[in-house]
């Protein structure tokens, strides 16, 4: 691979140029720009793997964030019943596995959600 | 909730390396999830993952929709989002099933990803390294610290060192194709015993603090 298809590759592989283009500057067909690119390795200017960087690190806090387990508790009279896990749905609402209850809460505030049982269909409030 | 996970064959090849052999467990460690691969990219792997996946339930792959592929390609050369066709399909199985996360350590596909999500404004289809699906299983409490952090070390001598090295090799040294080859193979030695030099002190600390009780296990 000579200097300038190299640096037609570099410049596609960053998103500067489209496939068309790519095939136009070395005047080939795309499917020999696809071939060329199974043979070629790219690696990101600094600034964007700086951005990569700073997407892996929110992805790292995200999987944190799924895997926390919050803790669910039904009273019922003295008995208390935990849940561990349980699924956020969309933005609002939580599932908690084996239990019939889907309630919409305020999840950005939740620490820990109380059920109690006489309220078992009512709003669980926060504690 | 069982999350979508796709994967790059690469994620495959990773998680057998010899030195890591952690695909099988992987995968048993990620059984509430579904895990998915295009036959695409499954093809691209050897026989023996091919078991491996094939063994799982939870293992999914998704034949080839040629259709909607073109159209998904179309659009990606509109955004400028430039892959090979067998790295588009990586993406395009995430975009289909509207994945949890999509995993690939290629930083092409990784970056793709990421600039697809970005532009598209995406909730799903997150993109993941090996290291970070080894990250969240760990996470899961599937597995202990000692296992992640040992694991994600192999990953990066065997996997990491080797794909730094394979891209140096691509450029022009000057010298035959023979001698280029040596240069790249002895450097990777090299650089190998140079990362043991790091990670033995760290390892032993490591275990020594775990002993004590002083690091989760």
């Amino acid at each position: 691979m000579n200097e300038n298809e190299q640096k037609v590759l570099y410049a596609l592989c960053n998103g500067d140029i489209t496939f068309s283009e790519a095939s136009e500057k070395l005047g080939v067909s795309k499917e020999k720009i696809e071939e060329m690119l199974e043979n070629y390795s790219w690696v990101p200017p600094s600034e964007r793997l700086a951005e990569l960087v700073e997407i892996e690190m929110k992805t790292i806090l995200h999987i944190r964030e799924i895997s926390r387990p919050i803790e669910f508790k039904i009273s019922k009279t003295h008995e208390v019943l935990r849940y561990k896990q349980a699924e956020f749905i969309g933005s609002t609402t939580v599932q908690i596995p084996n239990m019939p209850i889907q309630r919409n809460i305020p999840i950005q505030t939740v620490s820990e959600v109380v059920l109690h049982h006489t309220e078992y269909n009512g709003i669980p409030y926060i504690q | 909730m069982a999350k979508k996970i796709v994967i790059d064959a690469c994620v495959a090849f990773d998680l057998n390396h010899p030195k890591v052999n952690f695909l099988d467990d992987s995968l048993k460690f990620l059984s509430e999830d579904i895990v998915l691969i295009s036959t695409v990219n499954f093809e691209e792997t050897d026989l023996k993952i091919q078991r491996i996946l094939k063994s799982y339930k939870n293992v999914q792959i998704i034949d080839k929709d040629e259709t909607k592929f073109g159209k998904f390609s179309t659009d990606l050369e509109t955004l400028k989002i430039n892959l090979t066709w067998k790295d588009r399909y990586v993406l395009f199985l995430a975009n289909e099933v509207k994945a949890d996360f999509v995993v690939s350590s290629d930083f092409n596909v990784y970056d793709k990803a990421s600039r697809l999500r970005k532009l598209k404004n995406f909730r799903f289809m997150e993109p993941m390294t090996t290291v970070l699906l080894l990250e969240y299983i760990y996470n899961q409490g599937k597995i202990g610290y000692g296992v992640f952090f040992e694991k994600s070390l192999y990953l990066y001598k065997y996997k990491e060192i080797d794909n730094m090295l394979e891209h140096l090799g691509k450029q022009n040294f000057n010298v035959t194709r023979e001698e280029q080859i040596e240069i790249i193979e002895d450097c990777k030695k090299t650089m190998k015993h140079r990362f043991q030099f790091y990670k033995d002190p760290i390892i032993a600390e490591f275990r020594h603090l775990l002993s004590l009780g002083e690091i989760p296990s």
